[in-house]
């Protein structure tokens, strides 16, 4: 038995007709291999290799495009002190968190920074109904009047967006974002979202913040962690935007308009990536997501197992989005246009896939450079065997180039070499892509928690919530100069129409508002 | 559309709370569904290290000698861990520890040396048809003889850098563990099938097999100990492969030339002109210093026994004192040699510089190692005592020893049925 939500298209993981074509693939290749084993395995090998070299153009062209022209929406802090507090809309925060008791207090020390009149704020901390320890922190914790505990019955599947889902019922926020437990989030962000929200077109129904981590220095994983998170979120994310792309949202410090959220069916409580499946859904009604430019810090995962079950978590949750979302292909392709269609396979479906399949090309390179063995060589045909390595090398080159260009964009010292490290970092995704399709057979919807306060910091002061080396200048600088680069001002799209996008001359697609909300 | 419905959501900040029906009530144990919030096969959650500092601090502070591990009451087996050590982290007044600390402490350890032997036993099995193979060197000398001291060196090494740091995460996974170690259990398998296939016949000439040592203790490590365990002795691991790599026989000849010529003309007036030449200060001194206990044999173990102090400059001083410990023993051999040419009993002074020279000078080196380092074992031994009881780190090790001690195995199979004919090779 199990709360099924009215949304939960993950709960099952595959549909009958994706079982239907997964078994056909199956025996087509069993067969394949039983009567012409290197055919069929050169045929395999060649796929995947086309597969890598679009994954890596992909990449590069949503570098081009973020470099270029990022499009974040930027509202300057006078704009967004601007609005009289009275017309300051009622803002709901969900804070889902379990057994969590030590990074409370961070959590309402970041709340009470927020720079929102508490009369307008509605902060509802969502706990599991065995959480004592969390529920104790929170009643011993000076509670401000905003605050309510919320403790969610217990029910299947325990995960977050389920105690989500239940916090939205009961919101009465006209917006609504989510932060996690140990968030950080910059004090004007909600009074800038407000900003944004009111000048945009009533179709960008979210608006992602960009994250970063208050631990970088910590080690060399929450350094590769950090440049990483900027590559996800000055360039990734960004180019998706510019590309007029599905975008998977981050898990925290989305903001919402409520209604939307409401009417969509809030979030799969059995997806575990439910914002990257909720920011897909949004895309496919007709609704746009864009970068606010504001930072949530968060404490970057410290702990290298830690840190595999957090990533396997998302791995499997982007396969789970992958799943729903392409059980009817054509109509996906309706609805999104064959280009984006196959842009969102590569990407959502594409990241864990190819992670998975990064160590058997290791391993067979490894096989033929110390044992020269037989069947690689086999494998590889000349033709094959050229594109391949022209794969190896610019695919490689340019998933560190990628990571070098972030780390360089955080202007954070020392980032830069240990991206050219990174190498080792692909070691622990390709664990946590293999541990994911583990758990997605075993365990599709098993929320795998993730251990926090390793990391944990004092708070920066209140003056400068914002570390000066976690949001360059030179991002806010490029940010601010795309503003002009965005003026055409089009009509917001009608729900469950796809944007029409009104590419500019500058090649820029999203159609905003301009004024103070500047993108 | 999802409407409010109060009765899902329970507030409590101003009111008692109050029994909620569940949006769908499930029996907690029964019909739960079984992927969805219960911790699937081998994910376990702990929590920060109890054997810090921090921890046994806070084990003393408290009024009933009770230790909570820090943050970690509330995470997932806290409840275990607590009473762990709510009945088991208080020191008695007078040093000692109470009786159930004892229990349990002999039982953990208990089944901690039951999991070490088993996976050296594995490692030995594994390796049996490489030891029969590397024999032959030992005996003559040769200069891959030093392989026999690295290999209790390492295990040593392996032991001494196993424990755990202090503040490290008690955070693992069985998954994790598995993906980690089954792929190290096929790169052992490989090294054994698939280089020779490159390297022909020198692979075993220049026992490159003993290469699958390291991936095999690394693969074991990770299954019975867990991934943070092997992670932990990563550099024991790779400075072990390094002391195991094959090398050429100049090559591994080259550091004992310098110090046997430096020797030879100190040794050949003590020997006496009737027992110089071939049985002194020929091939025999020279033998000795490229034997098992020879100065290749000195070096690996001064960097592999240097190299369990975590602290550069105490792995430097480890590793100087193994090198003059080696010194003086080696300077003692060669006496004992030249006392008993000088009496009359050239076998026995062969005899001194031959193989059971070798194998002496390894057991009193390892010996007297173990005596010097016993005391601090004890300190921490006395140390860890004090502090909150650890949890076994991973559970369920069982399937992984049986999969460690199958792969072993196979690998003593492989090692035995797969070698060309080399009895003239070796």
């Amino acid at each position: 038995m199990s709360a099924p939500g009215p949304y939960a298209a993950a709960r099952r993981t595959l549909s009958t007709g994706q079982r239907v074509g997964l078994a056909a693939v199956g025996v087509l290749l069993v067969a394949g291999v039983t009567l012409a084993t290197t055919p069929t395995l050169i045929a395999v090998v060649a796929v995947l290799s086309a597969a890598y070299v679009a994954a890596f153009a992909e990449r590069l062209l949503l570098l081009h495009r973020a470099i270029h022209d990022p499009g974040l929406i930027v509202v300057d802090p006078d704009d967004a002190r601007a609005c009289p507090d009275a017309d300051l809309p009622l803002y709901t925060v969900l804070v889902p968190a379990y057994q969590e008791p030590e990074v409370l207090p961070h959590l309402l020390a970041a709340i009470g920074r927020l720079e929102y009149p508490a009369d307008r704020l509605e902060v509802l901390l969502l706990l599991e109904e065995d959480d004592e320890a969390t529920y104790a922190a929170a009643r011993a914790a000076a509670s401000p009047p905003y605050l309510r505990v919320v403790r969610v019955p217990y029910s299947e599947p325990r995960t977050k967006p389920k105690a989500c889902n239940i916090g939205l019922e009961i919101a009465r926020g006209d917006f609504v974002t989510i932060f996690d437990a140990e968030d950080r989030p910059e004090p004007l962000q909600l009074r800038r979202a407000v900003a944004a929200f009111r000048r945009l077109p009533p179709s960008v129904a979210c608006l992602q913040a960009k994250l970063g981590f208050f631990n970088h220095k910590q080690n060399i994983l929450t350094q590769w962690f950090t440049a990483e998170y900027a590559m996800w979120f000055e360039h990734m994310l960004p180019g998706l935007v510019r590309q007029d792309a599905p975008v998977p949202l981050g898990g925290t410090s989305n903001h919402f308009r409520t209604e939307v959220l409401r009417e969509l069916g809030g979030w799969d409580p059995f997806n575990v990536t439910e914002d990257a499946d909720l920011g897909v859904r949004l895309y496919r009604r007709g609704y746009r997501t864009l970068i606010l430019d504001s930072v949530t810090l968060e404490e970057a995962n410290s702990d290298a197992i830690n840190w595999l079950k957090q990533r396997s978590r998302w791995y499997k949750g982007y396969l789970q989005t992958w799943l729903v979302h392409s059980r009817q292909p054509l109509r996906r392709c309706r609805e999104m246009g064959l280009v984006t269609y196959l842009r969102f396979n590569l990407f959502v479906g594409g990241t864990p896939l190819l992670a998975i399949i990064n160590p058997i090309f290791w391993a067979l390179t490894l096989m033929w450079f110390v044992g020269r063995v037989g069947f690689v060589h086999a494998l590889f045909p000349a033709w094959l065997l050229y594109a391949s390595l022209v794969c190896l090398v610019a695919g490689n080159f340019t998933f560190v180039y990628v990571n070098v260009l972030a780390a360089r964009a955080t202007g954070l010292p020392g980032l830069v070499f240990r991206s050219v490290l990174s190498l080792a970092y692909w070691v622990l995704m390709s664990l946590a892509a293999a541990k994911a399709m583990v758990q997605l057979v075993l365990a599709p919807s098993f929320w795998e928690k993730t251990t926090h306060g390793l990391g944990a910091t004092p708070l920066p002061p209140p003056s400068d919530p914002l570390s000066d080396d976690v949001v360059p200048a030179a991002a806010v600088a490029t940010a601010t100069a795309a503003t002009a680069a965005v003026a055409a001002a089009v009509e917001g799209p009608t729900i469950d129409r796809p944007v029409a996008a009104a590419p500019s001359a500058a090649g820029t697609p999203i159609a905003l508002e301009t004024g103070s909300v500047h993108a | 559309m999802l409407t409010a419905r109060p009765h899902q959501g329970q507030e409590v900040d101003d009111a008692p709370p109050r029994p909620a029906a569940p949006a769908v009530p499930v029996p907690r144990q029964s019909s739960a569904k079984p992927d969805a919030g219960t911790d699937p096969i081998g994910t376990v959650t702990g929590a920060i290290a109890t054997d810090t500092a921090h921890a046994a601090d806070t084990a003393h502070a408290t009024e009933n000698g009770s230790a909570t591990r820090t943050g970690s009451a509330t995470r997932t087996g806290s409840a275990t861990d607590t009473a762990h050590a709510t009945e088991n982290g208080s020191a008695t007044d007078d040093g000692g520890v109470s009786p159930g600390l004892l229990r349990l402490i002999a039982d953990r350890h208990g089944r901690g040396a039951l999991r070490v032997g088993v996976v050296t036993a594995a490692a030995l099995v594994a390796c049996a048809g490489t030891l029969d193979r590397l024999w032959p060197a030992g005996r003559d000398q040769a200069g891959a003889a030093f392989h026999l001291a690295v290999l209790p060196a390492g295990a040593a090494l392996l032991l001494l850098r196993g424990r755990p740091a202090p503040g490290e995460p008690d955070i693992h996974d069985r998954q994790v563990d598995y993906l980690v170690g089954l792929p190290l259990l096929g790169v052992a398998v490989f090294v054994l099938t698939a280089m020779p296939a490159r390297l022909g016949t020198r692979f075993w000439t220049t026992h490159a097999d003993l290469l699958l040592l390291p991936p095999l203790m690394a693969a074991a490590v990770a299954l019975v100990f867990g991934t943070r365990a092997m992670w932990r002795l990563r550099a024991p691991l790779l400075l072990l492969t390094a002391a195991l790599a094959p090398l050429p026989e100049a090559a591994a000849r080259w550091p004992a030339r310098p110090v046997a010529a430096a020797l030879r003309p100190l040794v050949r007036p003590l020997a006496g002109p009737t027992l110089t030449g071939p049985t002194l200060t020929g091939p025999a001194l020279t033998g000795a210093l490229t034997g098992a206990a020879g100065v290749s044999a000195a070096l690996a173990l001064a960097l592999l026994l240097g190299c369990s102090a975590r602290r550069p400059a105490r792995a430097f001083r480890r590793g100087v004192m193994v090198l003059a410990l080696w010194a003086t023993l080696a300077v003692g051999r060669i006496a004992v040699a030249v006392l008993a040419a000088r009496a009359g009993a050239p076998g026995a002074a062969r005899a001194v510089l031959g193989v059971g020279g070798d194998l002496a000078v390894l057991a009193l080196l390892f010996g007297v190692l173990a005596v010097a380092g016993a005391p601090r074992a004890a300190r921490c031994a006395r140390a860890g005592a004090s502090r909150p009881v650890r949890r076994a780190a991973v559970a369920h090790s069982r399937w992984a020893l049986v999969v460690v001690v199958a792969s072993a195995v196979t690998l003593a199979a492989l090692g035995a049925l797969l070698p060309p004919a080399l009895a003239g090779a070796v």
